[in-house]
């Protein structure tokens, strides 16, 4: 793919709130931060932007596929290289926690024994599991849980990822020790020339401005851009402020 | 003008049509992802389906082996006084035959996996879609047609199929049993030369034929109660038996069907 052309691109979509439009682009090794009260619809806008949900109106251009036509449930391609984290990590009750992380790879049946193997290894890794995992399912603590998740996610080498608050419901540190783990992955994919960019939403964005290359606030049907690379360094004080109050005087 | 009664029935039939469709298109779906071509999920879905022959067939087989022996002794236990009666001794073959082979044959090994793993498949698939499992497997580009729907149909038609065979056999074994120990006096090598002359090929085709069909309509009904219906209000146990419900209806229909297909080949 041309690096110079986005990996997502949305025009003038809406999220059913009358008279307002959304557009955005996401490019390859960008990490992007959206923001949002409860409500503000961030959970229908990723799973628009990731080709779940029909947009009601305008365009939605995913690694070069146009949506909504042909939503991605139909397009396996979208699917092999794009990840989404949902807010509850849903897992197939019947399959060991290894073989839920494996299932995007058994299931595409493209890489031998060892290569998946290899693949296994290097996501539990990045999501800070241990590489032996011989919990039940049933007995693990949420916040592997959710690293379960973002390895499930990560295991087909996504070039985009699409977060709807991974972090929901832990305690602060260990919603910031997620959204660390999640900038390690995407700086070490950064590293290793094979960039993936992210969208991820949260209401709280305390933990993540301080690596995000690019910070939108979703409020009222509308997406405001906050800070971008040029001027979000240094600024993280300020704009977790003016979050904080905008919430507060809704 | 249309009184409340008549009208009741008007959507009760345009209901019923409504299922009817949109079983078909299910299983529409199911042969489109069948014949698509791609190697995605093939592997993983034989695993599924060789667990479905194992729990489907393999772990029914001891009762069906049971019954199978027990029923071929009353069938010949209770028409031992008939045959004797107008001396028809030699008829013992086609009494089996016609009875067992056409008919019991592959209606008791349905109705065994239609009642062990018929309900069993709609309250899986129902719980997995409930749970959020489906959408998670959709999220990760995993087809559920493939992935859950098309083992379930090739191992509980292959595991229907496989049984029917079984209990064809130990129901020929437990007729022989009771006639060698009753008063039939009938010779081993007579008994099931009897059988095999009244067996003809016909027989065996549509046996097949039939215990496919069967297991399809099992497999394809349950998976379609557990999966398709998402109208809010329904509830687990009401889908689940109005799945082993249609499908057993399903049975006996396809059951007259061969029976017209019989009296035509006849």
């Amino acid at each position: 793919m041309n690096p110079s052309e986005p990996i997502l691109a949305l025009d003038d979509i809406s999220l059913g709130q009358p008279n307002t439009q959304i557009s955005l682009r996401v490019f390859a090794s960008e990490f992007v931060v959206l923001a949002g009260p409860a409500g503000a619809k961030k959970s229908l806008f990723l799973l628009t932007a990731a080709g779940f949900r029909e947009a009601r109106q305008g365009r939605v251009r995913l690694l070069n596929t146009e949506l909504p036509e042909h939503l991605a449930a139909d397009h396996p391609s979208i699917r092999l290289k794009t990840g989404f984290v949902f807010q509850e990590p849903i897992f197939i009750h019947n399959r060991s926690m290894l073989e839920n992380i494996r299932l995007p790879l058994l299931y595409d049946d493209l890489l031998g024994a060892e290569e998946l193997d290899l693949r296994t290894r290097e996501v539990l890794q990045a999501a800070g599991l241990p590489a032996e995992l011989d919990t039940a399912l049933d007995d693990v603590p949420p916040l592997d849980r959710r690293k379960l998740a973002l390895a499930r996610a990560w295991i087909r080498e996504p070039a985009m990822v699409f977060y709807d608050e991974p972090a929901m419901g832990l305690d602060p540190a260990a919603q910031k020790k997620i959204y660390r783990t999640i900038h390690a992955y995407h700086e070490k994919r950064k590293h290793d020339g094979r960039a993936c960019a992210a969208l991820l939403a949260c209401n709280d964005p305390r933990w993540v401005l301080e690596f995000a290359d690019r910070y939108l606030v979703l409020s009222a049907g509308t997406l405001t851009s906050k800070a971008d690379q040029t001027n979000i360094r240094g600024r993280q004080s300020a704009l977790e402020k003016e979050f904080i109050d905008s919430i507060q005087s809704i | 003008m249309l009184s409340v009664k008549r009208f009741r029935m008007v959507v009760s039939l345009a209901r019923a049509l409504g299922y009817l469709l949109d079983l078909l298109a299910f299983y529409a779906l199911a042969a489109r992802t069948f014949f698509q071509f791609g190697r995605s999920g093939r592997r993983l879905g034989a695993d599924e389906r060789n667990h479905q022959i194992f729990e489907a067939g393999v772990q029914a087989l001891p009762l069906l082996i049971i019954v199978a022996v027990l029923l071929g002794g009353i069938i010949l236990g209770q028409a031992i006084d008939q045959l004797k009666l107008i001396g028809a001794g030699e008829s013992i073959g086609n009494l089996l035959v016609v009875i067992v082979i056409r008919e019991l044959g592959p209606l008791i090994p349905a109705l065994l996996v239609l009642g062990r793993s018929g309900t069993a498949t709609t309250l899986t698939l129902f719980n997995m879609r409930l749970n959020g499992e489906i959408n998670a497997l959709e999220s990760m580009g995993i087809d559920p047609m493939r992935f859950l729907v098309l083992p379930r149909l090739e191992g509980i038609t292959t595991a229907v199929v496989g049984l029917a065979i079984f209990f064809n056999l130990f129901v020929i074994l437990g007729a022989y049993l009771i006639s060698a120990l009753t008063d039939m006096n009938v010779q081993s090598h007579t008994f099931f030369n009897r059988v095999a002359d009244a067996i003809r090929w016909p027989d065996l085709i549509l046996l097949y034929l039939k215990a496919n069909l069967f297991g399809l309509i099992i497999s394809g009904v349950c998976c379609y109660h557990g999966l398709a219906i998402r109208r809010p209000g329904h509830d687990l146990y009401g889908m689940a038996r109005s799945g082993m419900m249609n499908a057993f209806l399903g049975i006996f229909l396809i059951d007259i069907v061969f029976v017209f297909i019989y009296f035509y080949i006849h």
